[in-house]
């Protein structure tokens, strides 16, 4: 896929040539046989990462930030990204290229984010062999294993770690339905949900776990073809998974079943939260707007390159790995936590481990109490702290109303105002909408702006009523998840914090956040 | 296949989706963003439920699906839309003057009573700098239905979109304003737009629609007309049932202005005494000219047609018809002067421009026409375009060979000029002027030799095929580039091709057919066809592209000399039988004049009367210098018009005619598809259609036409001619219909000579090679058309939007040539050949290449025909307006 000429490619080349302007654009039109218009429209979807100097607005960041209030940015023209991928070390900055954390009026750089720790502490092909890496794929290679891999799948109850939570064994039914000799793998390495960074440190520092997972997946699903869409900014990803397919490709030199292992490719693409949509990841890679596509046809029937697609997240194929090596029964879920809790990190534990084990065994309490708890990053909504003792299992999150997401537990204390936290995510959704479709771009313009009224004290009750029909508009008529979680988010937290809106309407805020001034834009 | 919509049960076929099924079942569901045709799915409007389930799904972009039972009005569902619709009105802003009522986004939100909460203004800066378009962004919501129809169907390619989210805009080309982008102002764009943000600058609401046919180029779209007391407020492509499946250009979009103009011609006008024929030159038309009423008028011309007839026999008379004119005005035209005054002097335009196609057409597969419908171009795999500016000339036809070019096809420019679509073309053949022959017979020598021909079709359906190869020797590859221009591998790259990548196809314009060697040209395309089997084909064909709108149908009904109606042969007795009988008289013995020939025979003292319809001969005849000493030769001269032209100005008699707006009939479009013309107004002033004129005319002269409708005519038209058997106004409401029409369950004939050829078996000609240099005039000065513009501009330069869009007219030289002859954009030159001299300005183009030049025939202002000499083509007498020799000389200022 590399190797296949686009669009987005070329402009990407011709940015980093230098200057790109209007003849540039032509050259590129003349050369695909597009309109310039179509380049123009492409070009002005991306942002090109040219190493600027970033702050992160995410959640995670946001929160530590607005806690820290001694916190001043340097004085240098920062440019607003939703999330570095850094949430455990929060408030996270990027400066000449470096990932840095703020202490008040200071900086260090993260150490997790340098290519000597990423180097240092990626583990080898030797160690992952050494720990039965690859065993369970070369029984597979072997018989075949088709039975008995979806049999433990179908026993495991496995879901997709990517947001949605469908069974992988479900998928992979729809997907044999469809497969053709050409089918496709892809692997959705886009990760973007603020709160979450446990792809990049599985791709950083356990890459053959995923490696591992995907050979499986193929080959059980009779695929040869694997490509992995690879969010542009996890350059270290990027080094890490090059040695490891390197050594793959060495592990198996001259073996029998080397004519067995389906061919591999990174695509690494930038673009924003949507192009972690999986319809909107196969747009990308193949060059257009990172736009979400309309279902049907779903990417088992008509996916990468109009070919039959199985897609799974990065997650999911590394536990696909684990099970067929050891059982479901060592699985072992990553939880990424933040928020105010003392130690944000990513924690491996049982699957259906409840929040409050999260908060008070792995991250440690913070020093307030807990006002509510997000339990499935921004997307998988908002839950009052008397949903503290829930199990952290996709049916478990559901049956409570919320979503488990990508797994990020985001906690709130006493101390926040919950009216401006949604005010800041409803900015992310909104920012974060690609505009394609009518719901989610007026709908999340809509409770931004509504939650925006509130805060500076200029919202009536029809307000909120505005905002609550343009939610259920986002939720019945939205393209992508995206409009649909933003949407329900929103009556979410009026059904679990409604006092607190009658509150702010009366220009009260327990918090003492808001100031109910302001202009509103 | 069934499924349930609203507790009705309707059957469906395989793919339907969902609306589709709805719309045609009449239950509405409402929409912004979809477009037949493409998957758009961004609105969300018409989502819909599966009954018993809570979730909602796009109907647009939902398949049907046996069985499925659909709610498309629940409660949550109209609740659903009404949200919806209120945050689209919140960011959707104020509509100018009035034009909120093109605004469907409007009329759904007063339908589902939701009003725009003016709380936030939305002012935007409005986008006035296109000559008839606006766009206000403030406006816009983001459909992209302007975008499929400027890229996926007109493949225009001027929009685009820009930036993503809450930044989310339409743009022009890498963002320009709408005025200075590459916009064509084909207005698809404004015809789809849901919201108004991209609106006709002139819109008014209409009182009341018409739907006609075009009155512009042979494409023959399908135009509504939006009317508002007497004028022509809008017009819109017609999607169903139509040849251009609701594509426009320029012409056809803004180009009804002239309708109303004020310089149409109201009452019949008569030469002052003592005032000779010649051009008014600035004086007034009441100086010259006095009006007079049709009685009066008509009993002048007939007064002098019976004299002159006796005074020097039939053949001191001649007419030439009108190609813009209806089938059955020309229909009653021709009979007018074949029967009742007997001559058979009677041509029409062609020969000025497609007759080599049709005499060789006919010649070698039985039918002077094309071979397939425009939109069967999707189905060729290979598209081979020769000598036509088809972007400029024919835009709705280019636009459907770029969609099939986009799908796939190889597409094959072949020209002197580098014209628009050969940036389009896979390959570009930049051929040298006239040598069309040598390329062509080279190709078919090459498939020969290479054995790529079709051995079936040939030994099954051709005959000729021996004489033919044998001919080929002539065509010598190692002299063909040489000759072309073109190199020798590309030749036999483009032959295999042809051959070999099947069906492919053949589209051409005046370039093969206005040289003096032009029957040749089009010889040598119809040999490479039935060469090759690329006939009687989906896919395949022979197809010129027609230029005025009713041109075929002008000879189709017997506007051009010896041929009858139907293509029925004068001189067959049975057919004179038939005819005679019919029409009550004898017909005259010997086949008349071409139009050309009818100037040399002026000038020779040998005609004496002319009676010009619709044909604006002083500028659109070659030399016009010896066009205005034939009309001053001539006994008497009438003209018939709906302008003062040129011509007109010479006339004796100036008859007042109505426009194609302004009557019923028919026109035949380039694909010989029959289609209805509807009457909008009755004529301004006094004037009449042209068949009203020749009724009471004939009833003058002593034998009544008695048409009393134009329909009569058509079912006359029936009686005759057996392709036509099964035509008549009524049966052509829906469409229309290609003719052989044969009989009255007929559904007619898109594509010709499936199996075997209309005259049997295929015949190859075999041609021959002869061209001569002047070394006195160095440069080839080719004419064409502008996009905007149509022949000598009567109608376009009568249309206010139109000439805004124009620049002024240039010669134009290669960059090369400019330099060599020491000149800069904007000098003024001498431009003389062997027949006269002009001066005009000159620019450079980079789509010409050294020693050739090009201009339009639009203007009055560079009369370029004055330069054309009278080298006609032997068959047809068609002049060789691609290949005029000149000498030009830069003039000090």
């Amino acid at each position: 896929m590399n190797a296949e000429k686009n669009i987005l490619r070329a402009i990407e080349e011709g940015i980093a040539k230098g200057k790109f302007g209007k003849t540039e654009k032509q050259k590129i039109a003349k050369e695909f046989g597009v309109p310039i218009s179509n380049v123009e429209s492409i070009y002005s979807f991306y942002s090109f990462d040219n190493g600027e100097d970033k702050i992160c607005t995410g959640l995670p960041c946001a929160l530590k930030r607005e806690s820290s209030k001694s916190s001043i940015l340097p004085d240098r023209k920062l440019e607003e990204e939703s999330c570095l991928g850094y949430c455990d070390k929060a408030p996270v900055l990027r400066l000449d290229g470096k990932y840095v954390t703020m202490h008040g009026v200071s900086f260090s750089e993260i150490e997790e984010s340098t290519s000597d720790y990423v180097k240092k502490h990626r583990e080898s092909i030797d160690k992952y062999v050494q720990r039965g890496g690859y065993t369970a794929l070369n029984a597979i290679m072997v018989t075949g294993g088709k039975t008995e891999t979806l049999d433990i799948l179908v026993k495991s109850g496995l879901k997709g770690m990517g947001g949605a939570g469908f069974p992988v064994s479900l998928k992979w039914e729809s997907f044999m339905q469809n497969r053709t000799d050409d089918s496709i793998l892809l692997v959705n390495a886009h990760e973007g949900e603020p709160g979450t960074f446990k792809d990049r440190i599985t791709l950083e520092l356990r890459p053959h776990e995923l490696l591992e997972g995907a050979l499986i997946a193929a080959r059980v699903n009779g695929v040869w073809k694997i490509v992995i869409g690879l969010k542009k900014e996890y350059s270290q990803a990027m080094a890490s998974l090059e040695i490891a397919i390197g050594e793959l490709k060495e592990l198996y030199k001259g073996r029998e079943t080397e004519a067995l292992l389906p061919g591999i490719e990174v695509a690494r693409l930038g673009g924003s939260y949507v192009t972690g949509e999986e319809t909107a990841l196969m747009e990308g890679i193949e060059g257009r707007r990172s736009e979400p596509r309309l279902r049907p046809p779903f990417p088992t029937e008509n996916g990468l390159f109009g070919k039959p697609t199985l897609v799974h997240n990065v997650e999911t194929l590394a536990a696909i790995a684990e099970i067929s090596r050891s059982g479901f029964k060592s699985f072992r879920k990553k939880y990424c936590v933040t928020g105010d809790v003392k130690k944000p990190g990513i924690y491996s534990a049982p699957l259906g481990t409840t929040a409050k084990e999260m908060i008070e065994k792995y991250a440690g309490n913070g020093s307030e109490e807990l006002k509510a708890i997000m339990p499935g990053g921004l997307s998988g909504g908002i839950l009052p702290a008397s949903f503290v003792d829930l199990n952290l299992d996709f049916d478990s999150v559901r049956k409570a109303g919320a979503g488990m997401g990508t797994g990020a537990l985001i906690v709130l204390s006493k101390n926040r105002c919950t009216v401006e936290t949604l005010r800041q995510i409803s900015e992310f959704f909104k920012n974060e909408s690609c505009g394609k479709c009518m719901p989610c771009r007026y709908g999340t313009k809509e409770i931004n702006e509504v939650l925006t009224k509130i805060t500076r004290g200029k919202a009536a009750e029809k307000d909120i009523e505005a905002a609550k029909e343009a939610s259920n508009a986002m939720i019945n008529g939205s393209i992508c998840a995206l409009g649909q979680v933003a949407g329900k988010l929103f009556l979410d937290s009026l059904k679990h914090f409604g006092g607190e809106f009658e509150e702010h309407l009366e220009e009260k805020c327990e918090a003492q956040v808001c100031k109910f001034s302001g202009e509103l834009n | 296949m069934n499924i349930t919509l609203d507790g009705q049960e309707i059957a469906c076929s395989e793919g339907e989706s969902i609306l589709q099924v709805s719309r045609r079942s009449g239950i509405e569901i409402p929409t912004l963003c979809s477009f037949e045709g493409y998957e758009n799915g961004v609105c969300r409007l018409c989502m819909v439920q599966v009954e018993g389930s809570p979730k909602m799904i796009p109907s647009c972009s939902t398949t049907a699906r046996d069985k499925m039972k659909i709610v498309t009005d629940s409660p949550e569902i109209l609740e659903y839309r009404k949200a919806l619709l209120t945050l689209i009105m919140k960011n959707h802003g104020d509509h100018q003057d009035g034009k909120e009522d093109k605004c469907s986004l409007h009329a759904l939100a007063k339908k589902y009573s939701v009003t725009r909460v003016p709380e936030v203004e939305l002012v935007s800066k409005i986008d006035r700098s296109h000559p008839a378009l606006d766009f206000d962004p403030g406006l816009c919501i983001k459909c992209r239905k302007c975008l499929v129809a400027c890229v996926d169907e007109q493949s225009n390619d001027v929009i685009g979109l820009s930036g993503k989210g809450q930044n989310l805009k339409v743009i022009f080309d890498s963002g320009e304003d709408l005025g200075s982008s590459s916009c064509v102002s084909c207005g698809a764009c404004a015809d789809v737009c849901p919201s108004g943000a991209l609106i006709e600058r002139d819109w008014k609401k209409a009182d009341r629609t018409v739907e006609s046919t075009c009155p512009y180029c042979a494409v023959g779209c399908t135009i509504e007309y939006g009317i508002r007391g007497n004028s022509i407020v809008w017009a819109r492509g017609v999607k169903e049932n139509s040849v251009n499946e609701g594509k426009l250009c320029v012409k056809g979009k803004f180009g009804f202005e002239f309708e109303s103009s004020k310089d149409r011609l109201l009452y019949p006008l008569v030469r002052k005494d003592g005032f000779k024929r010649e051009p008014l030159n600035g004086r007034k038309v009441e100086e010259v000219f006095r009006r007079a009423s049709w009685d009066e008028a008509l009993d002048i011309v007939s007064n002098k047609i019976i004299s002159v007839k006796a005074e020097y026999g039939i053949n001191s008379i001649a007419g030439i018809a009108c190609d813009r004119a209806t089938n059955e005005d020309v229909y009653a035209f021709q009979k007018f002067m074949r029967a009742v005054i007997g001559t058979d002097n009677v041509d029409q335009s062609a020969t000025l421009c497609h007759s080599p196609s049709a005499r060789m057409l006919a010649w070698g597969l039985g039918a002077g026409s094309s071979t397939n419908p425009i939109s069967d171009v999707i189905n060729s795999k290979t598209i081979m375009v020769v000598g036509s500016n088809t972007d400029r000339a024919h835009p709705v036809a280019s636009s459907f060979i770029k969609k099939a070019a986009k799908k796939g096809a190889h597409l094959i420019v072949v020209d002197p000029r580098k014209v628009e679509l050969a940036e389009k073309a896979n390959t570009f053949l930049q051929i040298k002027p006239g040598s069309d022959t040598y390329l062509f017979s080279v190709m078919a020598r090459y498939i020969v030799e290479n054995n790529l021909y079709d051995p079936e079709y040939v030994k099954n359906h051709t005959e000729g095929f021996d004489e033919f190869i044998d001919s080929l020797k002539v065509f010598d590859p190692a002299s063909a580039e040489k000759i072309t221009g073109i190199k020798r591998e590309e030749i036999e790259g483009v032959a295999r091709l042809y051959a070999e990548n099947k069906p492919s196809s053949i589209y051409w314009t005046l370039g093969i057919t206005e040289h003096i060697n032009g029957s040749d040209n089009v010889s040598s395309l119809v040999n490479l066809a039935i060469l090759t089997g690329n006939i009687g084909i989906p896919g395949g064909g022979l197809n010129p592209l027609r230029g005025q709108n009713n041109v075929q149908g002008a000879a189709d009904v017997g506007g051009s000399p010896g041929s009858l109606p139907g293509y029925q042969s004068l001189l067959d007795p049975a057919i004179r039988n038939k005819f005679e009988s019919n029409w009550k008289v004898s017909l005259p013995g010997e086949i008349g004049w071409k139009s050309t020939e009818m100037i040399e025979k002026a000038n020779s003292g040998k005609l004496k009367l002319m009676y010009i319809t619709g044909e604006n001969s002083i500028r659109s005849h070659p030399n016009s210098t010896e066009v205005e000493n034939a009309f001053q030769a001539l006994d008497f001269l009438i003209v018939q018009d709906i302008f003062l032209t040129e011509t007109a100005e010479f006339a004796d008699v100036i008859l007042p005619a109505a426009s194609s707006f302004e009557k019923t009939g028919t026109f035949t479009n380039t694909e010989r598809r029959i289609q209805m013309v509807r009457q909008l107004f009755s004529p301004p002033g006094e004037a009449k259609a042209d068949w009203e004129i020749y009724t009471e005319l004939s009833r003058k002269i002593g034998l009544d036409l008695s048409y009393t409708d134009s329909s009569e005519i058509m079912d006359e038209i029936a009686e005759l001619v057996p392709a036509w058997k099964g035509v008549s106004h009524s049966r052509l409401e829906n469409g229309g219909l290609s003719w052989p029409v044969p009989s009255f369950d007929s559904s007619g004939t898109s594509i010709l000579h499936i199996g075997n050829a209309m005259r049997g078996k295929a015949k190859f000609r075999a041609l021959g090679w002869n061209r001569e240099e002047d070394a006195k005039y160095p440069y080839v000065l080719i004419t064409g058309r502008k996009r905007e513009h149509y022949h000598t501009a009567t109608m376009t330069s009568r249309s206010g939007v139109i000439n805004r869009i124009t620049e002024g007219p240039f010669l134009e030289m290669s960059l090369g040539d400019m330099r060599r002859e020491n000149l800069v954009n904007g000098d003024t030159v001498e431009v003389e050949s062997s027949s006269g001299k002009i001066t005009c300005r000159v620019k450079g183009s980079e789509n010409l290449t050294s020693g050739v030049t090009f201009t339009t025939f639009h203007f009055p202002e560079l009369p370029v025909n004055i330069l054309t000499p009278s080298t006609l083509d032997p068959f047809t007498k068609t002049p060789a307006f691609k290949d005029t020799r000149i000498k030009v000389r830069k003039i000090m200022n």
